[in-house]
């Protein structure tokens, strides 16, 4: 594993100071590290797709099922949270009524942060 | 729409398309599990996901509705019964009626007699808890209801269930409480037990396997209750029975 050190410096290099703390708070949920995990294969992707990536990463972790219900969580958690904030943060263009997702502006220290993409 | 055979039955249910992602980091694990879905009626779709630390998969049906997601390794474990058999799932977390509730409603393949014994066995199960409606299983062996005759016996008597044996053979041997129906042709090819409640359809549950090759099944059990409702409407309107 890298040096986590290092790739703060890194991300704090990539985008303003003023954005660090936030971008930090954000990664720190787990919902945005798998959207940005999902976004690094799929940078078209809808918010369905995103809920079930969401979805079966949990389940893949707890060894149980996902079912609808955590699905639609997912989905409200996306909707109302996780996608309107990576927006604000120019990593992605979203459109709530399409349901589409589009990475435009991730930068590489955020995937590199993230353990993605080495 | 009724149902003239239990092949037709089956049929029906095969037409259920349903699709499998398979999200993972390598396109492996989606070839393996496509040549294990082939004869089923799941459609295996490989999604990239490398960035992910454990593959997992997602379950659509045919309007591509999230139906559940799984991890890949808790995945394997329901569909290798040889690598892990269903007594290794006591020592983990996986939930063996989840799993069950999970691939409801999905055609299998090549199925053996302990993975239906296992499904047959919720369905009797639930049977025993409602206490009240109809239970009709058929047994492809006069052996096979042999084997069963106890369990058979004592559904008969719990509370006012309705249980009747669909068998191939003859029977002569006196019984206490199931009726047995003798019958040749599709009882003769398919495993089937279906449970209908009395006075509600919320408990229905069928399994249906025809033996396509000797000791493997292809099959579907569900809990729909129009799919239910229909095979049972089928049973008594073809052998001439009534339950409960």
């Amino acid at each position: 594993m890298k040096d986590r050190l290092e790739d703060l410096s890194a991300l704090a290099d990539a985008v303003s100071e003023h954005d660090v703390d936030e971008l930090l708070g954000l990664l720190s949920a787990r919902e945005v590290r798998i959207t940005l995990a999902y976004l690094y294969d799929h940078p078209n992707a809808t918010v369905d797709e995103l809920a079930a990536a969401i979805t079966g990463a949990a389940a893949a972790e707890s060894g149980r099922i996902g079912g609808e219900s955590e699905y639609e969580r997912a989905h409200v958690y996306l909707h109302h949270s996780v996608l309107p904030r990576l927006q604000d943060h120019g990593l992605i263009e979203f459109d709530p009524v399409d349901g589409t997702v589009e990475e435009v502006d991730v930068p590489p220290a955020v995937y590199d942060f993230l353990g993605v993409g080495e | 729409m009724s149902l003239e055979t239990l092949g037709e039955a089956l049929e029906r249910a095969e037409a259920e398309r349903k699709r499998l992602e398979v999200h993972a980091s390598d396109s492996d694990v989606a070839v393996d599990l496509q040549r294990q879905f082939t004869s089923r009626n799941v459609a295996v779709e490989y999604r990239r996901a490398a960035a992910f630390q454990d593959g997992f998969v997602v379950i659509r049906d045919s309007d591509d509705e999230f139906r559940g997601a799984l991890g890949l390794e808790g995945f394997d474990a329901i569909l290798s019964p040889e690598i892990h058999p269903p007594w290794t799932l006591e020592e983990t977390d996986v939930d063996l009626g989840e799993l069950l509730d999970f691939l409801e409603g999905t055609p299998f393949a090549s199925a053996d007699r302990r993975q239906l014994l296992a499904v047959s066995r919720e369905i009797e199960e639930r049977a025993w808890r409602v206490a009240d409606g109809t239970l009709y299983a058929g047994f492809q062996r006069e052996a096979a209801f042999a084997d069963q005759l106890e369990v058979y016996e004592r559904l008969a008597t719990r509370g006012t269930l309705s249980v009747t044996a669909f068998l191939d053979d003859a029977w002569d041997a006196p019984l206490e409480g199931p009726s047995v129906v003798s019958a040749s042709g599709e009882i003769g090819r398919f495993w089937f037990v279906a449970f209908e409640a009395a006075d509600t359809d919320r408990q229905s549950c069928a399994l249906v396997a025809e033996e396509r090759q000797p000791g493997k099944y292809d099959g579907v059990w569900t809990y729909d209750p129009a799919f239910v409702g229909e095979l049972i409407e089928h049973l008594e309107r073809s052998y001439g029975v009534s339950g409960a």
